[in-house]
């Protein structure tokens, strides 16, 4: 979901862009070896738009692309990852006029650095199959839902009954890139490339990133409380501030513990 | 024919309308036409073709025109029409001025900006290598198509499009080691050369204070 010009307000923007200069400084500087990773980071990029062309079908005629997010932070560890995918967005904003020019910081922030940490941190907490599923699924819920929200900031307000329906939406769309994630890959792992990330460690900046998400899901749940009321299931119009963000978080341990239990269950 | 216009100049007079455009507030209809007047001023100038530029800046319609629905539905149709016509004026006047500029012009100016080294030169390879990807992924797929004839079960061509990414992550990842060989092989010793930057002449200066002094008045005007 790129964000076109015309749509954020300016303090949204203009904040956004300065994020996202930080972010990608930052992402730069974490890439090892850079002028030996630039030819492929290039070609990386060139494929992520390949991968784009190449339909996956699903039932009643429909089909789905890779977004590709989460298969570079596997491929290429989270900071590499993360500048592909940057440079994949701002061509997408300059030639394909896919997404705006001042909207680019946010597209950034949303799907090349929330999204890049989300499912690295997928990958951190565990390994194997089920944890590349959900680096699929986190991300694009990740970058959706900040999306949302800016929009949502910047005054363009969404009904009740559409905002349920997309968040709906958004959840197959995860689940559809995370099974092609796990199905590339298991692909790619046949054919026997040699990968091996050169990258700096993260775990410096992990429990930074993990508490950034967790800010990003309290801005999220704030703004749309319906979904996350839909969720938990609470009929109650009147939950609290401090109750929504705890039930937030609740529902990321619950939802990261569960993916490590039963990937431990798989692997015994 | 002229020199070509300083690739920083355009941008920089983009970035200025892009600002204006997005700071005028809804009910200053006037102004918004008066951006238009500039935009079709420009690309008069710039001989870029008309309808072109208006099918390429229709991209953008599907995702403007859902929210602009959303948004009138939620019962706010002043600012749905706001939406459809500030994304409208953005994007066409991202078209015309990056269909008149080289994407190396684009990278120097974005090197010059102060953007990260790496990140410019990742934008530079990607560029290169976009159309060598995408016409790979192409026979890929009448490869795909030929050996099954597109029969089969969803599950079937599930399986032989996960086959096709991986096959063309095998490709660009050895293409990838290819280049940097041949890098080595002519004399890359592990720094890229500075970009040099074109030399700033008096039409680019023109082009710049007049840009920024029309739509400072016409934003002045809200």
């Amino acid at each position: 979901m790129h964000i076109p010009d015309g749509f954020l307000s300016a303090p949204v923007w203009a904040t956004l862009d300065v994020v996202a200069a930080g972010g990608v400084t930052l992402a730069a500087r974490g890439v090892k070896n850079e002028m030996r990773q630039v030819p492929l980071l290039g070609v990386m990029g060139a494929f992520v738009f390949g991968a784009q062309m190449i339909n996956f079908p699903l039932a009643a005629g429909t089909s789905a692309h890779l977004v590709g997010g989460a298969l570079m932070t596997v491929a290429l560890g989270p900071w590499a990852a993360s500048l592909v995918m940057t440079a994949v967005l701002i061509l997408q904003a300059l030639i394909f006029q896919d997404g705006g020019i001042l909207a680019l910081g946010a597209n950034i922030v949303n799907m090349a650095i929330l999204g890049i940490l989300a499912a690295h941190l997928c990958c951190k907490i565990s390994r194997g199959p089920l944890a590349i599923f959900f680096a699929g699924l986190t991300s694009v819920l990740v970058s959706a839902a900040a999306a949302l929200t800016e929009l949502h900031i910047s005054g363009v307000i969404i009904p009740r009954p559409l905002l349920t329906g997309s968040a709906a939406l958004f959840v197959v769309m995860g689940v559809i890139e995370g099974a092609i994630t796990v199905v590339a890959l298991r692909s790619i792992s046949a054919l026997g490339v040699t990968q091996q990330p050169q990258q700096k460690p993260l775990n410096t900046f992990l429990w930074a990133g993990a508490a950034v998400l967790i800010m990003a899901g309290i801005a999220f749940a704030s703004t749309a409380p319906d979904v996350l009321e839909g969720i938990l299931k609470t009929r109650s119009a009147e939950l609290s501030w401090t109750r929504k963000s705890l039930a937030m978080i609740l529902l990321c341990a619950t939802f990261m513990v569960g993916a490590r239990f039963l990937n431990s269950r798989k692997n015994a | 024919m002229p020199p070509p216009l300083d690739a920083r100049v355009k941008l920089s007079v983009l970035l200025i309308f892009l600002i204006a455009v997005s700071t005028t507030p809804v009910r200053a209809q006037m102004v918004f036409a008066g951006y238009a007047l500039v935009l079709l001023i420009t690309a008069l100038a710039a001989r870029a073709g008309l309808k072109s530029i208006l099918l390429r800046s229709a991209g953008v319609l599907p995702f403007t025109g859902v929210f602009a629905l959303m948004v009138w539905l939620a019962g706010d149709s002043q600012r749905a029409v706001g939406l459809l016509e500030k994304s409208m004026l953005s994007v066409i006047a991202t078209v015309i001025v990056t269909t008149t500029t080289p994407v190396a012009g684009i990278a120097r100016a974005l090197a010059w900006a102060r953007i990260p080294m790496p990140l410019v030169l990742v934008i530079q390879f990607l560029h290169r290598y976009l159309l060598v990807v995408t016409d790979e992924v192409r026979s890929l797929q009448r490869a795909a198509l030929s050996r099954s004839g597109n029969r089969g079960r969803t599950r079937a061509q599930f399986a032989a499009a996960a086959g096709s990414l991986g096959v063309l992550f095998a490709k660009s990842w050895q293409r990838a080691d290819g280049i940097y060989l041949a890098m080595l092989a002519r004399g890359f010793r592990g720094q890229f050369p500075e970009f040099s930057q074109p030399h700033f002449c008096v039409r680019d200066g023109a082009l710049l204070g007049g840009g920024a002094a029309v739509l400072a008045a016409l934003r002045a005007l809200a």
